[in-house]
């Protein structure tokens, strides 16, 4: 018999394709989130919608792979942003109040991995340096301590202090992924490990049994999350989405326990598209021109090792210099892109002296 | 009609047949897919298969994926379309359809004898059958097994190495090993101390343990090794597949010059110079694999002289020095291996030592987890005793 199996699915391709998109945040960027996030529309394809329902299905991490500012950062926000609208759509039609639902937002969390990040930071770490501190004032002598401390009367703040350094717990603080994976009261918390091929090659394999079995043991306390509890069910998976800009390839037993999805920069259209998506009251001539040029440069810059290309968000970016002027003299920016006058506007979308040189050798007039 | 118990097992052969290293694990999430409604259409199998299946590494190749998914494809159109218009109305994205069973890959043929003939089981059905001649289900094992043995073929199942003991050797080679010139706090212990004799007492320190390692593997190239080419290959693979972390392999040949070469295209020399210059004196473990001579029967003093003075290059910027020999020790004598095995054995500049890859546990000479101060070398040459003529001495 066929069992159905609820779980949150990602509508993005289907909802930015609606004339009224239902989940989108608006243009010019949603309300805050809890961290401070701000929302902007994403339009993915459709095969990366149904990469990120896979994902979510077989409960494996999604990797993505793709040149810097094709939005693979972006996807994972996106993800968080509809589901969150759908749960309050959910609690709308529950009845909640509208003022109790818009405290919540979907469990989402960020780990921006660094270059000399450990694997271990995601999940936790442990502040031994505030164990030794509390060591060391527990060590200075009860009563002089309760003086300091308290004042010389109840001596709670000592109690404190002496039951903080019995309970190894107290130091710990998790890293995004140890957060997501030891959540059990929520639904499918989100987790994005950014730009993991930043760190060092054994940074991935480090979190194998991790990503596989999505569960952590802190060695310092022996205790592993999510805890057990009994009677509760299944507990949530959390969705993990990967991104890495392919600067050093990642080893096999890690690529195996992933899905992998290569975004591709986007065509003509799609990328006419994505812009009018984000940039409002900007002339349909002008996102033509501009995204035709860059298209041409890109096809330059391809045959160049070392050169950076410009990336959707490096042209979003110009023409959100450009759309406040009138569209003529948009285009005659456009045009004369190459001379040294028109520098600042260059450095928009090439971020390099070597780049910048490369489009005034191939673009320039003279 | 199609068996959704075992959905393109033929394509998921074929590809493991083209070189695509995928697991009954990557087989069960197709299967998992294709049971929560993933995959109704070619173009949305593709697709799934792909994001599952190809990953940028060379053994889940895309261009292998595409070209047999499109073969595929061509056999097969009518009768998945069929299968899918019938299956449109029944299933949708979020339901599962029915669990099917863990499929299992047919048992490799060289785990059999060769004479054995190839025995169909039983058990499959008549349906079964059918689904191995439609390509839609069950289908004939894959043709994984070694052709039929010749003799003085080597092969890489053959030579007493194998990929996991390469990993196995390459764990036990970076375990910790002390550092007592550097030291570190030991948090335990300071507070311990504290608690125990009040707040001014010191900080406890600890010498600093250190669990890093590079591996530079050097394979020799040379005619002589050409028969022992298997020997190598899951070293090399090893290193291809980032299964050891922070590892070079390059490639030599007896009568060594200043270069090595990065392998096979472009074949580029690198000068023994910037080589050097990556390693690290407490970190590089440096593999060699070479025949050192002896399968050629040589013994030339112009090879060994250039053998010995990369060495000694090697093993002043390097930690150790490991050279695995695939010729048995008993044909080494009164080869260039021999000398170099027993220069090794005694020379003050190196820290390293010969041995032999018939020395089946010869891995064993590196203990698994206390913690060591002496070396592989050191130690393998207290083991040496074991084979011949004193070339660990």
């Amino acid at each position: 018999m066929a069992q159905v199996i609820d779980q949150p699915r990602y509508e993005g391709y289907e909802d930015w394709k609606r004339e009224k998109p239902l989940y989108q945040p608006p243009i010019s960027g949603s309300l805050p989130d809890p961290d401070g996030r701000v929302y902007y529309p994403y339009f993915p394809t459709l095969e990366l919608q149904e990469a990120v329902n896979l994902a979510i299905a077989l409960k494996r991490p999604l990797l993505l792979e793709g040149e810097p500012g094709c939005g693979k950062t972006r996807l994972a926000e996106a993800i968080a942003h509809e589901f969150t609208q759908k749960y309050l759509k959910k609690q709308k039609l529950k009845g909640q109040k509208d003022s109790q639902a818009q405290q919540k937002w979907w469990f989402f969390k960020e780990w921006n991995v660094q270059s000399i990040g450990r694997a271990r930071d995601g999940l936790y770490t442990f502040d031994a340096v505030a164990r030794l501190r509390d060591a060391q004032l527990v060590g200075a002598g009860a009563e002089q301590l309760k003086v300091l401390l308290d004042d010389g009367k109840e001596g709670k703040e000592f109690a404190d202090l002496q039951a903080r350094l019995k309970n190894k717990s107290k130091y710990l603080d998790f890293g995004a992924l140890g957060e997501a994976l030891k959540q059990t009261d929520v639904e499918r918390p989100i987790v994005l490990i950014d730009e993991i091929d930043k760190a060092d090659s054994d940074f991935p394999n480090d979190l194998l049994r991790e990503l596989d079995r999505l569960e952590f043991t802190v060695t310092e306390t022996g205790e592993t999350y999510p805890e057990a509890k009994p009677g509760k069910g299944l507990r949530p998976k959390p969705i993990v989405i990967i991104t890495s800009n392919r600067e050093r390839s990642l080893p096999e037993p890690f690529l195996r326990r992933c899905l992998y999805f290569k975004l591709d920069f986007p065509d003509q259209t799609r990328l006419e598209e994505i812009i009018r998506g984000r940039l409002q009251q900007i002339s349909d001539d002008l996102v033509e021109r501009v995204v035709e040029h860059f298209l041409e440069v890109r096809d330059v810059f391809k045959d160049v090792p070392g050169s950076k290309p410009p990336g959707t968000s490096e042209i979003l970016d110009f023409l959100t210099v450009l759309k406040d002027q009138s569209v003529e003299d948009a285009l005659l920016d456009l045009e004369n892109l190459a001379l040294q006058s028109k520098s600042h506007l260059l450095g928009v979308v090439l971020k390099t002296e070597k780049d910048q040189d490369l489009y005034r050798d191939s673009f320039g007039n003279g | 009609m199609i068996d959704l118990q075992l959905p393109l097992l033929h394509l998921f052969q074929r590809l493991r047949q083209k070189g695509m290293k995928l697991t009954i694990e990557q087989y069960e999430l197709l299967r998992q897919s294709m049971d929560q409604g993933f995959g109704l259409d070619w173009e949305s199998l593709e697709r799934v298969c792909r994001v599952l299946w190809v990953k940028p590494s060379l053994n889940y190749d895309e261009t292998i994926f595409q070209r047999e998914f499109a073969d595929f494809r061509r056999v097969h159109q009518e009768k998945f379309q069929q299968y899918w218009s019938k299956q449109e109305l029944q299933a949708k994205p979020g339901q599962q359809v029915k669990l099917g069973m863990l499929p299992t890959l047919p048992p490799r043929r060289w785990e059999q004898k060769n004479d054995e003939p190839q025995v169909v089981p039983e058990s499959r059905s008549p349906s079964d059958r059918r689904h191995e001649e439609d390509g839609l289900g069950a289908i004939a094992p894959p043709d994984l097994g070694k052709p039929p043995k010749k003799d003085l073929q080597f092969e890489p199942w053959d030579v007493p190495i194998s990929l996991e003991m390469v990993l196995q050797t390459w764990k036990r080679l970076r375990f910790p090993l002390i550092d007592y010139q550097r030291e570190e706090l030991d948090w335990e212990g300071t507070i311990e101390c504290i608690n125990r004799e009040g707040i001014f007492s010191d900080l406890v320190m600890r010498p600093l343990v250190r669990k890093e390692a590079d591996l530079l593997l050097l394979v020799d190239e040379g005619s002589g090794m050409v028969p022992y080419s298997p020997v190598w290959q899951p070293w090399v693979q090893a290193v291809e597949e980032q299964r050891i972390s922070s590892a070079q392999t390059y490639y030599f040949s007896c009568g060594v010059d200043d270069a090595l070469y990065d392998w096979y295209e472009p074949l580029q020399a690198v000068p023994l110079g910037s080589v050097l210059m990556r390693l690290h004196q407490k970190r590089s473990i440096v593999v060699v694999l070479s025949d050192g001579g002896a399968a050629t029967r040589s013994d030339d003093d112009e090879k060994i002289k250039s053998m010995q003075q990369l060495l000694q290059q090697l093993g002043r910027a390097a930690r150790e020095i490991i050279w695995l020999n695939p010729v048995p020790v008993s044909l080494w004598e009164n080869t260039s291996a021999a000398t170099i095995a027993r220069w090794m054995g005694w020379s003050q500049e190196i820290n390293g030592v010969m041995l032999p890859f018939e020395l089946r546990q010869w891995w064993e000479i590196i203990p698994v987890s206390s913690l060591r101060a002496n070396s592989i070398a050191s130690r393998a040459l207290s083991f040496g005793q074991k084979w011949e003529k004193g070339y660990g001495h």
